[in-house]
């Protein structure tokens, strides 16, 4: 469908308004609400996150497509409840107790909004009570965790110890990221992924959800 | 400990040799978080190694805070008493382009003339000295913007976009003449992270856009004063490294470690621009051994090496409450001995 691509291709150039019009004009048209958004809005953030990885775009061109997709799901949103649409999954996402970075883990929420989860975004300095809190509450089966200090990356841990002491670690898929974060930290601390990029992350999370779907 | 003469660390930076060891300047870096917040135990400890740079700040602007006898002097231009609560990159000072507010922002803009701009403590002249302050283009804006808007700004908000960084140009050429003539000063050094640990935060076509018109003058407004100017930008920025050298940029820091290849960025561009190599603070420091230091400090030196100079060494960024002194210590004896090591493999051919 000719309008579905149409949608895909203004997402990824940042045209809010034209994705907005345009899935409009396709649920006017009859076509399922479900096509519209893997196909179109979620299709083209996807596209957009592999061109990311490998610097055909940038930040900028990140967050004014994730505009543009944030636009065309608010027209969509009510089809897609009366349909009845659910996610590919929850994730509680934030930045660790102490650290007040937050554009790194905006991105990674932005990508897997992309990839079709619905995130709930605790935003910074956030507290290992808290993210177990919000993942049980909203039935999450994914914790992403962000830092950006060496001195903050330490807390990630303080998930996993929260986690274990409720009984519940084998519940949850454990992410971790940020600028000094490893591959060899995750493993020490005992969290289940590291990745090193917000396309990484958003990949691995689709990985794991259609794993355990 | 002997410092390095002005000259010697002109005539690295210029290309024009090495001296009798790369410049060392990790005190820059290295605050009070490390002893305590015991501003005379870190005194009495840096005393025992080379300082080989004088640095003094700038009094610039707050973003909401005015003196009291300089009510615009601070970057927002309505009254405000608080930031949001919000993450350091996300508070918003200017919401709205297309508000009374970003009007004010503008007529209400800071001026460079302000008295209390020159700080008390006027620097000697013995030692190459920097005049420094944080934030200059990129970094100026998003601290008003917000993160998120400003790097959309590109886009949505171009003219505007021109239009304070023009402003906060004027501001800043106007402000080193009056560093310049009330102060010995030899460079300028200020920040502008444009890079991720992964790639830069804009496209090439942005840089070119919205920073080499500013950066040039910026930079040409340096020489003109007889100074240099050196620019910390974090992250992976390496695609915009022939940009600065074009546009005459004297030093860049500090090439952040796991973004960039240092031999690569050595080969390339360490015949055109001195590297201020910034040592790893991501994970050497906090979590490696003072062996570990020691090995990352040859591999720096042996990686960065070049007998006309170009070379010096600092840390990469500000310090954290997790550096040991042990570490510290093995970081400036290594960077000593086999920067000394290095420097008369030079001399001797």
């Amino acid at each position: 469908m000719a309008i579905i691509e149409e949608i895909s291709a203004y997402l990824q150039k940042g045209r809010a308004k034209n994705v907005k019009t345009l899935v409009q004009q396709a649920m006017d048209e009859g076509i399922d609400p479900k096509v519209i958004l893997n196909d179109g809005l979620l299709a083209g953030m996807m596209e957009i996150g592999i061109k990311f990885k490998n610097e055909e775009v940038f930040v900028p061109d990140v967050l004014v497509a994730a505009r543009a997709m944030n636009m065309g799901i608010a027209v969509l949103e009510p089809k897609l409840a009366e349909v009845g649409n659910e996610p590919l999954g929850r994730v509680v996402i934030g930045t660790v107790k102490g650290d007040l970075h937050d554009i790194g883990k905006n991105l990674v929420n932005m990508m897997l909004r992309g990839a079709g989860f619905e995130v709930y975004d605790l935003g910074v300095d956030v507290d290992a009570k808290t993210f177990v809190d919000k993942a049980e509450e909203v039935g999450a089966s994914i914790i992403c965790q962000s830092a950006l200090l060496t001195t903050t990356m330490p807390n990630m841990e303080e998930v996993i110890t929260e986690l274990k002491a409720r009984g519940l670690r084998d519940k949850y898929v454990v992410m971790v990221g940020g600028a000094p974060v490893t591959a060899k930290f995750a493993e020490e601390i005992g969290a289940d992924y590291y990745t090193e990029d917000a396309t990484s992350a958003a990949e691995t999370a689709k990985k794991v959800a259609l794993k355990t779907a | 400990m002997n410092c390095l003469t002005k000259q010697e660390v002109i005539n690295v930076i210029e290309g024009k040799g090495a001296a009798s060891r790369p410049p060392v300047l990790y005190d820059l870096w290295i605050g009070e978080n490390v002893f305590g917040w015991d501003a005379r135990r870190r005194a009495k400890w840096l005393a025992q190694y080379p300082r080989d740079v004088d640095d003094v700040f700038l009094n610039l602007p707050d973003l909401i805070q005015a003196p009291p006898d300089a009510p615009n002097y601070r970057w927002c231009g309505t009254d405000k008493t608080k930031m949001e609560e919000k993450g350091w990159d996300a508070r918003i000072l200017l919401e709205d382009w297309e508000s009374e507010e970003a009007e004010k922002l503008f007529e209400t803009f800071p001026d460079p003339e302000y008295p209390g701009l020159i700080p008390e403590r006027k620097p000697d002249g013995e030692r190459y000295t920097l005049a420094r302050w944080w934030y200059l283009l990129f970094e100026r804006h998003w601290s008003i913007r917000g993160m998120e808007n400003a790097l959309t700004d590109f886009y949505l908000y171009p003219d505007e976009t021109h239009r304070l960084y023009q402003k906060l140009t004027d501001f800043y050429m106007r402000i080193m003449e009056r560093a310049c003539a009330e102060m010995k000063i030899d460079g300028f050094f200020v920040s502008d992270d444009l890079g991720t640990q992964n790639a830069p935060f804009f496209s090439q076509d942005i840089f070119d856009e919205f920073f080499k018109p500013y950066y040039k003058q910026i930079f040409e407004k340096a020489h003109e004063l007889g100074t240099h100017f050196w620019l910390h930008s974090c992250g992976k920025i390496e695609k915009f490294l022939p940009s600065f050298i074009e546009l005459g940029l004297d030093v860049i820091h500090p090439i952040q470690r796991y973004t960039m290849d240092e031999r690569r960025i050595a080969e390339q561009f360490g015949d055109q621009i001195c590297i201020l190599a910034g040592f790893d603070v991501q994970q050497t420091i906090p979590f490696g051994t003072p062996e570990d230091v020691r090995k990352e400090v040859r591999y720096l030196l042996d990686s960065y090496w070049n007998d006309k100079g170009r070379l010096m060494l600092t840390m990469g960024n500000n310090s954290t409450e997790d550096w040991e002194l042990d570490s510290l210590q093995a970081l400036y004896e290594e960077t000593i001995s086999y920067g000394i090591e290095k420097a008369a493999g030079a001399h001797t051919k």
